[in-house]
């Protein structure tokens, strides 16, 4: 009898506390999301399981030596998993449009302005440098690169904002139509762009090594994402290495988007997440991603000011890196305002030119924090 | 207490950095372009004249 007794209160059923079932429930909606809305489903629904496994009492995954401290530790907080999301997106992304219309890459550059904006906006709110620098880069729409930042600067806030980014990726289609409309006349954004050029197998291969070259020599710290990005553009565009681009784009990336979604969900707990400060990372999160959008649509037309071949303004908008989405909402935009108008290529420019963007911004917030 | 100064030079860095980096990269793709484009042209020119 004793010995049952025992066995009865060494169940994790006593230790539960309300925080942790109110992670349950937030782990239950991210899953939902995941599961009957379609939300960001490969990433959202490992981290909703995770969160809910993270907050189950005496589990020992957290503890060290435990799977998902491995996870964490292994591949977050070493930096590992990021890069290897990189090596997957660079052999899936065609910069195509960039070399076809280079200026495009400066409406990239022009999204991560709204990045240091909501940083400096972070900052007023009262959160640390570090954790600014985490809510700002959320701007740039990039999950990988968000985890990455954060694993560098603010591990704490890891989870909350992995979860605000992907959100926000997803509410793309809500969150840049607006903000565009709002910047823009119905004669812009009707606005048809000619294709120049299309270009050469030469410069496509070309590009990724001379792209690491110059990143990596003007902001080193951005090396892990860039050299791995480049890498698995160099794969694709070669023609070479059929397999390893093959590998690099589903297989691995497959595992590795497990690991990090587990790992991300874990971190949050609810002694860590349930606090007024991820509130605010979510308020300024999407702060972030309407700053970026606007400084796109705005660098856009004063772009227009200066050189011959206008652009639709509209395209700035894609600046923000949530590939291929924010290039699809420009192209529905501009078809809404011209039915002749077929922006997705166009769009497709700052649209990779942001993924570039945000890795040396990331890179160069650790630069100057670290 | 937040230092304003040092938070104005991140920022302020970052964009530079951002913008310095793309515009660069801008220059080395138009110029590659402009060089490939001649080349192919020049190996056209041979082969059909």
């Amino acid at each position: 009898m004793e010995q049952l007794a025992e066995v009865i209160s060494s169940w994790g059923l006593w230790q539960v506390t309300i925080g942790q079932i109110a992670m349950w429930l937030i782990a239950f909606v991210l899953l939902y999301l995941a599961i009957k809305k379609g939300v960001e489903p490969l990433l959202l629904l490992p981290i909703g399981f995770g969160i809910f496994m993270a907050n189950l009492p005496l589990t020992g995954l957290l503890e060290e030596g435990g799977l998902f401290y491995i996870f964490y530790h292994y591949g977050i907080a070493n930096e590992l998993i990021p890069p290897l999301i990189f090596l997957g997106l660079g052999a899936m992304t065609d910069f195509g449009p960039v070399l076809a219309n280079p200026k495009t890459l400066l409406l990239g550059a022009a999204a991560q302005i709204g990045v240091y904006g909501a940083f400096l906006g972070a900052l007023l709110l009262g959160f640390t440098v570090y954790e600014a620098a985490c809510i700002g880069i959320i701007g740039g729409a990039d999950g990988p690169t968000s985890i990455f930042l954060s694993a560098n600067l603010a591990p704490h806030m890891m989870g909350s904002v992995a979860v605000a980014a992907y959100s926000y990726m997803a509410l793309v289609p809500i969150i840049i139509p607006p903000i565009a409309k709002m910047l823009t006349t119905k004669e812009e954004r009707a606005m048809v762009m000619q294709m120049n050029r299309w270009p050469s197998k030469a410069e496509k291969i070309l590009f990724p090594i001379l792209g690491a070259l110059i990143i990596i020599l003007l902001v080193p710290a951005s090396a892990p994402l860039i050299a791995m990005f480049m890498l698995g553009n160099l794969f694709m565009e070669s023609g070479a290495v059929e397999r390893l681009t093959d590998v690099s784009r589903n297989a691995l990336m497959n595992i590795v988007t497990i690991i990090l979604g587990v790992a991300v969900g874990s971190t949050m707990t609810a002694a860590v997440f349930l606090t007024p400060k991820t509130i605010g990372v979510f308020i300024m999160g999407v702060v972030a991603f309407a700053f970026a959008t606007g400084f796109g649509v705005l660098l856009a037309k004063l772009m227009n000011l200066l050189v011959k071949n206008k652009v639709n303004p509209l395209i700035g908008a894609a600046g923000v890196s949530a590939v291929p989405m924010a290039a699809r909402v420009v192209q529905n935009m501009g078809m809404e305002a011209n039915q002749q108008n077929y922006l997705l290529m166009h769009a497709m420019g700052p649209n990779v030119a942001g993924v570039i963007g945000t890795a040396v911004a990331a890179g160069a917030f650790i630069t100057a924090l670290t | 207490m937040v230092d304003w100064g040092q938070a104005t030079m991140v920022a302020v860095s970052g964009v530079v950095s951002v913008f310095a980096v793309l515009f660069v990269l801008q220059i080395v793709v138009t110029i590659t372009g402009s060089v490939t484009e001649s080349l192919a042209k020049k190996q056209t020119e041979k082969q059909t004249g």
